[in-house]
């Protein structure tokens, strides 16, 4: 069964080169974990039970996907844009190593992946990049 | 508040007839102290903060044992291991998160009295805002004076093994459904322990035993709010206008890492120091917004706030796509930058030569793994159940180390372990684990492993299997140490390490943009702050393979040939790289 890492560590694998993918502004990935908690999707991994979300700001705040996705920064697997740090960038060979993963997946987990591949895209396209708020 | 969390109500209750039973003469129905008159306030001497005016309610609680027990637990565990003078205890640090809350306080008052007064009058419309002021701030001293009475022994070494407790697990669900924030377990017994009618009863004798002499002006006279006291301790408040108070006492900058960060410094001979006056002269309100799509927040004010009023805001209503409830916040903003940078600096540093120290975390693994066995014993052996095994970490302080624990450890083979600690026989560090250590060659692999590790749902069996294959190494390369892998690793003191990072709550949210200029400016423009402390961890943080220094020789080649099997990691530049050498 997928775990929130792996859910996550395909997300960015496959949309490595497709979409800008969020850091700095954590916003959008809150924003479809608790999506996909909330909607009824065939082949939902159970570790979404127990994933948990604050209400301490304007939107739900998920801290396992937090701490998960500035781990992944820190332990040099994710590396981001300097120097604004707006997006995550994959080196290549990590991407390709990620993405074998997901052939091993049963088929209901592979139809959840490509919903949540298909949220997460709008989710992040949705989301203007740190620099250009800035200079509107 | 509680009526339908069953296991927080549970816990109360327990900690109800735990405090009458260890301590009769303060709690319950045969309770009898404070003895003698008291004064309705006194002045306490912090060699931080300096003096300091203590109120009545603040001093029946401090001289009651679920306070003075404090006395005994030291701030940093076992730190004093490799920092010998950091000996300070959770009494003193209790006490300075009651200064520095109440600084705060004071100065949101003078910056923007108005402000407050607009919050109290909308609140309570009817009473006057002379007494409501003095009543917040009174349950504000009281919720930082508490915020840490649930911890038991070396602090955060024993959170851990009692906060695997079902109980306790149960309970910080249910925390989090009640208030809409995820804490830790000492968080959920303080919690606790603020809800208990033990503490009540201990004010209600306190108040009817009063010296009759003349009062300070701001001393609050009426009734005390317990519930806006045990929210504050988790970083809520009964009502959504009164939440800065709860983010003075939990949240990102907040007045207990403002006291531990220096007190632990100081007290370690750390020459780390940050602004106060700065942050104090900056500190301000917000007002903002808090989501609150699944309701929970709806359901804890109109459960704790009788008569609440306050309109949530439709979704989409006002700048929030999910119905959302109009707040004040305690911020600070961009100008206090040099400060907000200065206490993040002191919390790495802090983690870096305290928390993190390989000694630190050497002494603390031992002790993690005495009370894990202990737990197990507790249960298999003499059927405790939850309640009877949290009865023993309320029981324990660090006392223990040298008396209960070592009653309930003798003729064990745990005795062993707590010998090594009390005498500071700890585990040497033989492998050191991190990103940089990788090359080109190794990266795949090791990010494999770093990310299982950092992985919630699979940071238990990654770690237990790399230690189970060690433990199989030893015993094939020294078939007499053991019988199986599990006892091997066991008398080799050998275990896998891989300690939480440093943590800023929602960092971001706390500080305020510049307000009023038109132009918003993404914090990141002007200090990208989680790439700060994602950068310093990628350089700081370690995996570490630990065991006794007499089996060091054994240990380094067992889980070199083990690393070698379950995670791939082959070459021999790599293990130059992560051996330590003395």
């Amino acid at each position: 069964m997928m775990t929130l890492g792996e859910l996550i560590k395909q997300l960015v694998s496959h949309l490595n080169t497709e979409v800008r993918i969020p850091f700095e502004n954590e916003a959008p990935w809150h924003e479809l974990f608790y999506q996909l908690k909330r909607e009824n999707i065939q082949g939902k991994p159970p570790f979404f039970k127990s994933l948990r979300f604050d209400w301490d700001g304007p939107y739900p705040k998920c801290k396992q996907v937090t701490e998960y996705l500035h781990a992944l920064h820190w332990n040099a697997c994710i590396s981001v844009c300097n120097p604004t740090f707006d997006a995550i960038t994959l080196p290549e060979d990590i991407a390709a190593h990620w993405k074998a993963e997901a052939a091993k997946l049963d088929p209901e987990q592979q139809d959840f992946l490509s919903e949540a591949l298909k949220r997460a895209k709008q989710e992040f396209r949705a989301c203007p990049s740190q620099s250009s708020v800035c200079n509107t | 508040m509680l009526s339908s969390f069953k296991t927080l109500s549970s816990i109360v209750s327990f900690l109800d007839s735990y405090l009458e039973k260890t301590h009769p003469k303060f709690f319950g129905r045969q309770a009898c102290h404070p003895y003698s008159s008291l004064k309705r306030s006194k002045i306490l001497h912090d060699n931080l903060w300096g003096t300091n005016r203590f109120t009545w309610r603040e001093l029946a609680i401090i001289d009651s044992p679920i306070f003075q027990r404090l006395r005994f637990i030291h701030q940093i565990g076992l730190a004093y291991h490799v920092y010998m003078s950091a000996h300070h205890t959770r009494f003193e640090h209790s006490l300075g998160v009651v200064i520095i809350a109440s600084r705060i306080f004071e100065k949101i008052l003078e910056h923007q009295g108005k402000d407050v007064d607009t919050i109290i009058n909308s609140i309570w419309p009817k009473i006057n805002l002379r007494t409501q002021i003095p009543r917040i701030k009174q349950e504000l001293r009281l919720a930082a004076l508490l915020h840490d009475t649930g911890h038991s022994l070396f602090s955060h070494t024993s959170e851990h093994v009692y906060g695997k407790i079902h109980k306790i697990q149960q309970a910080k669900e249910e925390l989090s459904d009640l208030t809409g924030k995820s804490k830790g377990a000492g968080e959920v017994l303080s919690f606790c322990l603020a809800k208990t009618d033990s503490i009540q009863d201990l004010l209600g004798r306190a108040k009817s035993n009063l010296l009759e002499e003349e009062y300070h002006s701001d001393e609050y006279q009426g009734e005390i709010d317990f519930n806006n006291v045990a929210l504050m301790i988790v970083g809520r408040s009964v009502h959504p206008y009164l939440q800065f108070l709860g983010d003075i006492i939990s949240s990102g900058f907040d007045a207990d890492k403002l006291d531990y960060l220096l007190r632990d410094a100081t007290n370690a001979g750390l020459p780390l120091r940050y602004d106060l006056e700065r942050y104090l002269f900056s500190v301000c309100l917000e007002k903002n917004l808090l989501a609150d799509d699944e309701g929970k927040l709806e359901s804890l004010y109109r459960g704790s706030f009788s008569g609440f009023n306050l309109e949530k805001r439709e979704a989409g209503d006002y700048r929030s796509k999910y119905p959302c409830y109009e707040t004040y916040r305690m911020r600070l903003p961009v100008k206090a930058l040099n400060t907000i940078e200065q206490i993040i600096i002191c919390k790495l540093m802090l983690f870096s030569y305290i928390y993190h120290h390989q000694k630190v975390r050497a002494a603390e693994g031992l002790l993690q793994k005495i009370l894990e066995r202990l737990v197990k014993q507790w249960r298999d052996q003499a059927n405790l159940d939850d309640d009877q095994i949290l009865a023993k970490f309320l029981d324990f302080t660090d006392l223990a180390l040298d008396g209960d624990l070592k009653k309930e450890t003798i003729n064990t083979e745990i005795e062993e372990y707590r010998y090594r600690i009390m005498y500071r026989l700890l585990p040497r560090e033989v492998y050191s684990l991190g990103s940089p250590s990788a090359s080109h060659a190794e990266r795949k692999s090791l990010s494999d492993f770093l990310a299982a590790v950092i992985d919630p749902d699979k940071k238990i069996t990654t770690i237990r299997q790399l230690e189970i294959a060690i433990g199989s190494e030893l015993l094939r390369q020294s078939s007499n140490l053991a019988t199986d892998p599990e006892e091997a690793l066991w008398k080799a003191g050998v275990w896998v390490d891989a300690p939480k990072s440093p943590e800023f709550e929602d960092i971001e949210e706390l500080i305020m943009h510049r307000p009023h200029s038109g132009v918003t400016i993404p914090l990141p423009r002007v200090f990208p702050i989680g790439e700060w402390l994602d950068a310093y961890k990628s350089f700081r943080y370690r995996v570490r393979i630990f065991c006794f220094s007499e089996y060091r020789e054994l240990v380094q080649r067992a889980a070199r040939r083990a690393m070698e099997t379950e995670l791939n990691l082959v070459s021999n530049e790599f293990y130059q790289n992560i051996l330590r050498r003395r």
